[in-house]
């Protein structure tokens, strides 16, 4: 084993030939980070030997030595820095030799690339900006959709918010750019039916439904004799049709099509009726979803009428029947936060209705400006520039905000009559009007997100997050663009809609992507032998799961926070570099009577404990600090161990509640040291012995404050 | 006006710990029970949004001797609509017990207990409904309940 310690450039004082036994070299350093001090790490590398970096914190040594495998003693900041001499700085070496003996190298792992195209799931706005950057950056893009035509849900809108501007100032340049870049194939009427695979090396299945227009002049005499006229988003059109984004044929729409047969005769062209359905599978190196929101079906609704009364419809139904000229509404009120932060509907908030509502304010009054518009709402949410359209809106004369959220809607003869309570009097009101429009939120496409596999919280994906690809996170080949991630404006879209893109170009501009997170090692046969399963939903990020009957870890979703290894009833599974073995080796190694045994989360308690030194705070020498990944990564053993080397108190310090880095891994916590506690006064040990704490990574103060406590507290009892 | 020295800030936390007050902390004032009341329909006093406003401020005074807690029909309309799950006819009722529990028992309460003792019941029964009922295939109910009033009695329970 070869060990460094390095001085800080004299801050630390070491004695002239530190000894740690006769199997661990030391070399002496006055600065590691500096270029000859990583050379002297380099120089040492390459023969099996285990590395022991002692010298500043390990969120400076990661830095330089992030990538090579060490264990990292922080004698500067939690050493010198908090008034330890060279006893307790030996001490915590000590601690860093032992674990290093006890723990595995983190393995490096690597993904090819050796697919070089991409898949961008979705052909509206977000998935058409994805597709042209990552066309105009030269990689090879298949951009599929659903709809016989590009544009999603833009492409039925009149106008987009902020400005109110037509659709067409957004989507047509945009469509333009995405059809005529070569690197770029549109395959519409087409869906993802299955994606098998990893980053770099997807294997996509995708089913092309017929459009039955199969050569196409434009000539438009199949609509007339078309019979069918169904309804689309709020306007009648026929069963054959065409939208002016692309292509620029004529399409069938299946559903509504009953095959008689009369534009096949007219047609000079080809349709062909019968035409088969085609799969095909693709491979690509990155994928971008971009499949957008759903709306939230109306007629769930009752006590609004949705889905029973016509006048009471969706804000694109009505914007659309206002653009189609079928409709022209005198007194209209809005509803927003229909079926939102309710219980019993959508508890979130879709974040992009309270805009929706106020453009179809907008353009009513903007068409009819004799039109009187009520809007209701629980709270107006028009974050920046948005608030200059709420503004406009309440300029107007004919438009009133009232403040209350509707109790019912019904008819009554041609009239809808509303009752509200208007908080800002306090009075009971009842409104008649002639149109009602239903504000209402959005639901994630949960059928592709679950095909792809992607972790859900309110059935919305999370921890995909574009480009971000800070240290603890691995590389990703899936990226979200625009509203699939969440219900997003078209500004908003269009923006997430890049940053997927240069997500995927990372990725893409790579032959090989490596990364070197921590993952558990599972021991199958002894896993197999209880196959209990219980680590599986522990999981913050679906990592783990039963392939062919052995669990199995997905390395490029697993981040290393160990929540699952104390999961094990077995002990069979253990997360390498942070074993229960390493662990504990530094625990017994640094622990002794009377010390108190802080097993701190290195994403806030750890960092408080440098603040306290980079403050130079009067921390009892008693603390001995263990870093770990997460407070939920510490077990029973290794608390247990820390008593049984006479620890007077043992604190395990990590993020405020909802802020774990690694989602709930503090509420494990919390829940595994109310047992933890319960069993410890079962055998007869104080209670207040074992105290869990949240700190931020700036409250040095407040681990001053704890430590001080415990060590004064439980110097009065037993130990 | 009332000062801020005046609010009983542990009002809210006593309401939330009776049973169906658990919720009351998460409504949003965003009035659905309001508008659904029928009661507030009639008589403007009563409105369950600024009910619940003013216990979670803490105007304990001016919620347990008010008339308005007593003016509940507990038709349960608001907390099926409630969008955030609050029980406002329990909180309702809870604040009821409150007031009586403070000395403040409002007068159609006393009303009830000499129902109760004359009818066994809060509202009387007649011929007319026995019939309704027979029509119905319901048994008939007995016109009056003296034991009510026995025990009653014995309880000490007086108007």
């Amino acid at each position: 084993m070869i060990l460094h310690i390095c001085t800080c450039k004299g801050l630390i004082d070491v004695p002239a030939s530190p000894d740690f036994g006769s199997d661990v070299t030391v070399e002496v350093s006055e600065c590691l980070c500096s270029k000859e001090g990583r050379a002297a790490v380099e120089a040492s590398l390459g023969d099996d030997r285990r590395l022991v970096l002692a010298g500043c914190t390990p969120r400076i040594l990661e830095r330089f030595f992030g990538d090579i495998d060490s264990e990292m003693v922080n004698i500067r900041e939690q050493g010198v820095f908090l008034g330890k001499g060279w006893d307790g700085i030996e001490t915590m070496i000590r601690g860093g030799i032992e674990r290093a003996r006890a723990a595995e190298p983190v393995e490096k792992r690597e993904r090819k690339i050796s697919k070089k195209s991409v898949l961008v799931i979705g052909a509206g706005v977000s998935g058409l900006e994805s597709a042209r950057w990552l066309g105009e950056m030269g990689h090879d893009v298949v951009l599929v959709e659903e709809d016989p035509f590009v544009g999603g849900t833009v492409a039925k809108l009149d106008r987009l918010y902020p400005e109110g501007t037509p659709n067409s100032h957004t989507l047509y340049p945009l469509v333009n750019q995405v059809a005529g870049n070569d690197h770029i194939k549109v395959m519409t009427n087409t869906r993802v039916e299955n994606v098998a695979g990893t980053v770099g090396d997807y294997r996509v299945t995708l089913r092309t439904s017929p459009r039955g227009v199969i050569e196409c002049v434009q000539c438009g005499k199949c609509v007339p004799v078309c019979p069918e006229s169904p309804v689309d988003h709020g306007v009648p059109r026929k069963a054959i049709f065409a939208q002016e984004t692309y292509p620029d044929e004529y399409a069938i729409d299946f559903e509504a099509c009953t095959r008689c047969g009369k534009c096949v005769e007219i047609c000079p062209a080809k349709i062909d009726l019968d035409e088969p359905a085609r799969e095909e599978e693709i491979a690509v190196g990155a994928i971008v979803v971009a499949t957008g929101l759903r709306n939230f079906p109306i007629a769930n609704l009752s006590a609004y009428g949705g889905g029973k009364i016509d006048r009471v419809m969706r804000a694109i139904d009505y914007e659309r029947q206002i653009a189609a000229g079928i409709i022209a509404p005198e007194k209209v009120l809005v509803v927003h936060c229909a079926g939102s932060r309710d219980d019993n509907y959508l508890p979130y908030c879709s974040r992009v209705c309270c805009l929706i509502g106020m453009k179809e304010a907008k353009l009513t009054k903007d068409r009819f400006p004799n039109a009187e518009v009520y809007l209701s709402y629980i709270d107006m949410r028009c974050y920046g520039q948005f608030e200059y359209l709420y503004r406009t809106l309440r300029d107007q004369a004919g438009v009133v905000f009232l403040e209350g959220r509707p109790s019912e809607i019904f008819e009554r003869g041609d009239r809808v009559v509303v009752r509200t309570e208007d908080i800002q009097s306090g009075e009971y009101l009842e409104l008649e009007v002639d149109y009602v429009v239903l504000a209402t939120g959005f639901e994630p496409d949960r059928e592709t997100l679950a095909m792809l596999g992607l972790p859900s919280d309110l059935d919305f994906p999370y921890g995909y997050t574009g480009t971000t690809l800070s240290p603890d996170s691995n590389p990703q080949g899936i990226f979200l663009a625009g509203a699939a991630a969440f219900p997003r404006g078209v500004l908003e879209s269009v923006e997430s809609a890049r940053e997927a893109a240069a997500g995927a170009h990372a990725v893409l501009s790579k032959d090989v992507v490596t990364f070197r997170t921590p993952v558990p090692r599972i021991e199958a046969e002894v896993c197999a032998s209880l196959h209990c399963r219980l680590c599986v939903p522990t999981c913050p990020y679906g990592a783990l799961s039963v392939v062919d009957e052995e669990m199995t870890v997905d390395e490029t979703l697993c981040m290393g926070c160990g929540i699952c290894s104390v999961t094990c009833p077995a002990g069979a599974n253990t997360l390498e570099a942070w074993e229960d073995e390493a662990i504990l080796a530094e625990v017994e190694a640094v622990a002794d009577e009377g010390s108190i045994v802080a097993f701190l989360c290195k994403w806030s308690a750890y960092n408080a404990a440098d603040r306290a030194g980079y403050d130079r705070l009067d921390m009892p020498s008693e603390l001995r600090v263990i870093r770990v990944p997460c407070t939920g990564r510490v077990d029973a053993t290794m608390v247990a161990g820390a008593f049984a080397r006479g620890a007077r108190g043992v604190l395990i310090g990590g993020c405020y509640p909802d802020s774990c880095h690694y989602r709930h891994g503090n509420t494990r916590a919390v829940s595994r040291v109310k047992l933890l506690q319960r069993f410890l006064s079962e055998l007869g040990v104080d209670e207040s012995r074992l105290r869990l704490e949240w700190f931020g990574s700036n409250e040095g103060q407040k681990l001053v404050s704890v430590v001080r406590e415990m060590s004064g507290e439980l110097a009065s009892v037993g130990v | 006006m009332i000062t801020e020295r005046e609010l009983d800030k542990k009002f809210g936390l006593e309401v939330a710990d009776r049973y169906g007050g658990e919720a009351i902390r998460r409504c949003f004032s965003c009035g659905t029970c309001a508008a659904s009341c029928p009661v507030g329909r009639f008589d403007s006093r009563f409105n369950p949004r600024r009910t619940i406003r003013m216990v979670l401020l803490g105007m304990r005074d001016q919620v347990l001797k008010s008339d308005f807690v007593w003016l509940c029909a507990g038709c349960h309309t608001c907390s099926e609509r409630c969008p955030q799950g609050v029980h406002i006819p329990d909180i309702m009722t809870a604040l009821k017990n409150m007031a009586t529990e403070a000395g403040y028992t409002h007068p159609t309460l006393a009303k009830q207990i000499d129902l109760l003792k004359d009818f066994g019941r809060v509202f009387e029964v007649e011929e007319y409904d026995n019939k309704r009922r027979v029509k119905m295939g319901l048994p008939e109910l007995k016109l009056r309940c003296e034991e009510v009033k026995i025990i009653l009695d014995k309880l000490g329970v007086n108007s």
